[in-house]
């Protein structure tokens, strides 16, 4: 290396590179192995495909205002959902908070100075970049983007014309990037942490990614080689999925949902983590029950395992196998329920400051709680037969995926906005866009539970005039979500430039990171601090612990 | 040279450094292994559910596997690991031109493996038996099946096989330029496990394929 | 970190048990291959003593050649944690292949009955 590079100066101002030190400021960016911008390179792209898929969205409810052929051909249409989901599932939310707050603020909290792996998180960016192209390429080439949902559910999917070995093999990237980002997390949480905190003493955040990572790890690679057997089906004609040659499509469907389902919980569980770090500064006070909301989180991960079954009830499958599968369902609602009853005690009695990280949380609780409710209807398998595949299992997905995950990646955005770039949001934009975004979750998805319950079917391009109330209801809240979502990006990407400076600790937070400067130095904490404090600990409202990094600073040479 | 910090006691604490962490690149190479055993794990429950459903085709279509190229290939694999195990201990050892002609020898018997699978593969080729040929879909579902997945399995574990002589070459490269040596060995070493790994995978797919055609059941 | 030195007498012992250990695994391949000869048996021995053999090499090789023996803890549970959640797998998809509509059967006995 040979070149110097100052430690303390902000991680916007200096930065280790892969290899070599580079004048580009472009090229200091996508060959930088620090933990910080590669979150913020995540960021980037992934807001960039959220809003194609938001805008593909949009489409699908204009065509869907009124009976009949719109706008979309049929196979246009059917391109289109499979377009929204592939990219909102694999580019979006399985990544999203992991792979940018868990790059940015994971490290932070433990005071570690990077990740286990800088060079591999670096090469899971470029992995994710790569299978986003090749799903962008696929979508503008040769017979054009897959139609087969993002299920890719045989024998449709083997048989089908369009791009779907493209898209197979983007995917398989993608989990590629999702494996290795999730090894790397375990090692840092396992190795990293500073001398001093225990497993039991870190923050909650880094217990959701911990959970997240191993399902990560442990998951995505039986996914991976669906998708590989998916592939090799179409490329070789190997048999296995093609009923033609004696091979089962059931088969890919347990198959695909042994990781598609744990990855629900992959996309929740470090949302959750981010709940009970807003939860908790806001309250002003320390969490309630931090133990259980910790093993919650890693017997989640673990039930979450075991009910992939529940998505094949109507598939053709044992009926030992369904009440298994069933049973397990119920389950996995206990821990969630402990976590939500934490985090009503933790506010309990606080001092609840409502700045809009927390307002954006109380409405998440209330989305999340609908979504996970309703959830839970569907585990019973007589319910489930009949809505099944109709827009009651839309509405129910996309509360807790919008009301839950994507929520709490804004309000996320919102808690740390000020902490990565060192400026506040505009306060007013974001409480109005809040607002807004709950209003319209409600009316884009609340008729769908009913519409469901009658016998709307999902992924229909058309439906009988009945229905027509229900989607235009809908396409009211289409527009405020949609309008509301674009309105809190604007608000970042005005505010990262003009916002007012914020100091290092706007929201009065314990956690280790909001020690640091905003932004934070290249080489984060100077000197490591010793951890012998709880994660959470306030009095009379106020952190009893205070600038650990101005201690840590003095004592450095 | 790792940072030490105080607690209130005066009690000194090392900091882990991450530039310089042997159980942390171990953890992550198992971690690594974790990921490889599910995803042949998802082959290996497609296997129990076909051989489930098609127990007779299975052990027919077995009958058609070459034993002294499986049995050939499973020395071969053996020995390599053990060659690579030895490799280690050298480097340990500081003896580290053995240690390298131990690692030459993983290289040489890991190209013999795949020399042996391209002919194993050529006569099935010969008897007309590719996924999708004419003469695999004349046979049995079963046969399919059994066929689809013996090229994806023992193709996938080629690949592996591929993959590690290309990482061999790495870090015999390593080993050469001094980056391995007695004090630091932990990429050997991780290597070896994955070696190891790819040598677990075959020790399961000599039963599952080869050996189960030589019972005496199944021929009705 | 390694900071034990590693002395001439842990390198003769690892030869040794290296070597043994590959002994023992070209014993018990030779004892594979050559099983339908001596000990002829239908499918299901076949298969049992088969997967029998390949567990105690797996064993063997993850013990020794992987040197999980000798692993530190955190490495050693994760093994162990793995290997449960793929057996757990297993189990569920052979109760699906295996118990087709027994409980549905049962349900339906009870109700033809009243």
């Amino acid at each position: 290396m040979g070149h110097h590079v100052d430690e303390t100066a902000s991680f916007y101002k200096a930065t280790h590179t892969v290899f070599g030190h580079h004048e580009s400021k472009f090229l200091q960016w996508i060959f930088t192995v620090d933990h910080k911008r590669i979150g913020i390179l995540y960021g980037i792209v992934m807001m960039i495909f959220f809003v194609v898929a938001l805008g593909t969205a949009g489409l699908m409810r204009y065509e869907l205002m009124a009976p009949g052929a719109d706008f979309f051909t049929p196979a246009g249409f059917n391109q289109a959902f499979s377009l929204h989901g592939i990219i909102m599932i694999f580019l979006f939310i399985v990544p999203g908070i992991p792979a940018i707050f868990g790059n940015i603020i994971m490290p932070l909290m433990i005071g570690a100075k990077d990740v286990s792996f800088p060079r591999l998180n670096l090469l899971t960016w470029w992995l994710f970049l790569a299978g986003a192209s090749i799903a962008l390429y696929s979508a503008l080439s040769g017979t054009g983007f897959a139609d087969t949902g993002w299920t890719f559910y045989a024998p449709y999917s083997i048989k089908t014309d369009t791009n779907v070995v493209l898209i197979l093999f983007a995917a398989f990237l993608l989990g590629m990037a999702s494996i290795f980002t999730g090894l790397n997390f375990v090692v840092t949480i396992h190795r990293l942490r500073a001398p001093g905190m225990g497993f039991f003493k870190m923050p909650l955040f880094v217990w959701g990614i911990y959970s997240t990572a191993w399902i990560q790890v442990l998951a995505t690679p039986v996914v991976g080689i669906t998708l590989l057997l998916a592939i090799f089906e179409r490329v070789f004609g190997i048999g296995i999925f093609d009923p033609t040659k004696g091979g089962d499509p059931i088969l890919l469907q347990h198959l695909f949902w042994i990781y598609s389902h744990p990855a629900v919980y992959l996309m929740i569980l470090p949302a959750f983590g981010v709940i009970s770090e807003i939860v908790t500064t806001f309250s002003r006070r320390e969490v309630f029950g931090y133990h259980a909301i910790a093993l919650s989180s890693a017997s989640i991960a673990g039930i979450g395992y075991l009910v992939w079954g529940h998505h094949l009830f109507s598939s053709g499958m044992s009926e030992t196998a369904k009440i298994i599968f069933s049973f397990l369902t119920f389950f996995v609602a206990i821990p969630t329920g402990i976590k939500f009853y934490d985090w009503i005690a933790t506010m309990y009695k606080g001092s609840i400051v409502m700045e809009a990280p927390m307002l954006l949380t109380v409405l998440t609780i209330i989305t999340f709680a609908i979504g996970g409710i309703t959830g839970v209807t569907l585990a019973a398998i007589g319910f489930d037969n009949q809505v099944h595949d109709t827009y009651y299992v839309v509405a129910h997905f996309h509360y807790v995926m919008l009301g839950g995950v994507v929520f709490m990646l804004f309000a996320g955005m919102f808690y740390w906005f000020p902490k990565v770039t060192g400026k506040m949001y505009n306060k007013l934009s974001a409480n109005i866009s809040i607002w807004a975004v709950f209003i319209g979750i409600n009316f884009l998805w609340m008729p769908m539970f009913f519409a469901g319950y009658l016998g709307m079917p999902r992924r229909y391009f058309d439906y009988l005039p009945e229905f027509q109330i229900y989607h235009q209801i809908a396409g009211i809240g289409a527009v405020l979500v949609i309008g509301s979502l674009l309105m809190m990006l604007w608000n970042f990407i005005r505010s990262a430039k003009n916002g007012e400076e914020c100091g290092e600790n706007p929201w009065n937070g314990t956690t280790l990171e909001w020690h640091l400067p905003s932004p934070p130095p290249l080489g984060n904490f100077a000197k490591t601090p010793y951890v012998d404090f709880r994660p959470y600990e306030f009095e009379k409202g106020e952190p009893k612990v205070k600038d650990v990094y101005q201690d840590t600073k003095k004592e450095t040479k | 040279m790792s940072e030490i910090i105080y607690d209130k006691n005066n009690n000194a604490h090392e900091v882990t450094d991450f530039n310089d962490d042997v159980e942390g690149a171990r953890q992550g190479m198992w971690l690594f292994l974790f990921t490889e055993l599910m995803l042949f794990g998802g082959i290996f429950i497609t296997y129990a559910v076909y051989f489930f459903d098609f127990t007779d085709d299975f052990v027919q279509a077995s009958k058609n596997m070459n034993l002294w190229l499986g049995g050939l290939n499973t020395v071969i694999l053996l020995i390599s690991a053990g060659c690579l195990a030895m490799s280690v201990v050298f480097m340990k050892a500081n003896k580290v031109l053995e240690s390298k002609r131990f690692l030459l020898a993983t290289i040489a018997l890991a190209i013999a493996f795949i020399v042996v699978k391209y002919f194993e593969w050529s006569a099935e080729f010969h008897h007309g038996i590719w996924p999708d040929s004419p003469t695999l879909r004349g046979m049995s579902d079963g046969a399919n099946m059994y066929f689809g997945l013996y090229f994806t399995l023992t193709g996938l574990h080629g690949l592996h096989i591929i993959l590690g002589i290309v990482a061999m070459f790495w870090v015999l490269g390593k080993v050469n330029n001094g980056e391995i040596n007695a004090k630091k060995f932990i990429v050997l070493e991780n290597f070896a496990l994955y070696w190891d790994y790819v040598h677990l995978v075959w020790v399961f797919v000599v039963p599952l394929f080869y050996m189960i055609g030589l019972s005496t059941g199944g021929a009705h | 970190m390694d900071t034990k030195e590693f002395t001439e007498k842990d390198f003769q012992e690892q030869i040794i048990m290296y070597g043994k250990i590959l002994a023992l695994l070209l014993f018990l391949t030779g004892v594979t291959f050559l099983q339908p000869l001596f000990i002829s048996q239908g499918l299901e021995g076949t298969l049992f003593l088969q997967l029998v053999l390949a567990s105690i090499k797996g064993f063997l090789i993850v013990a020794y050649y992987m040197h999980l023996k000798t692993a530190s803890d955190v490495i050693k549970g994760t093994v162990y944690f793995t290997v449960f959640i793929l057996g757990v797998l297993f189990v569920i998809m052979g109760i699906d292949s295996n118990m087709d509509d027994s409980v549905l059967d049962m349900f339906q006995a009870v109700t033809a009955s009243h």
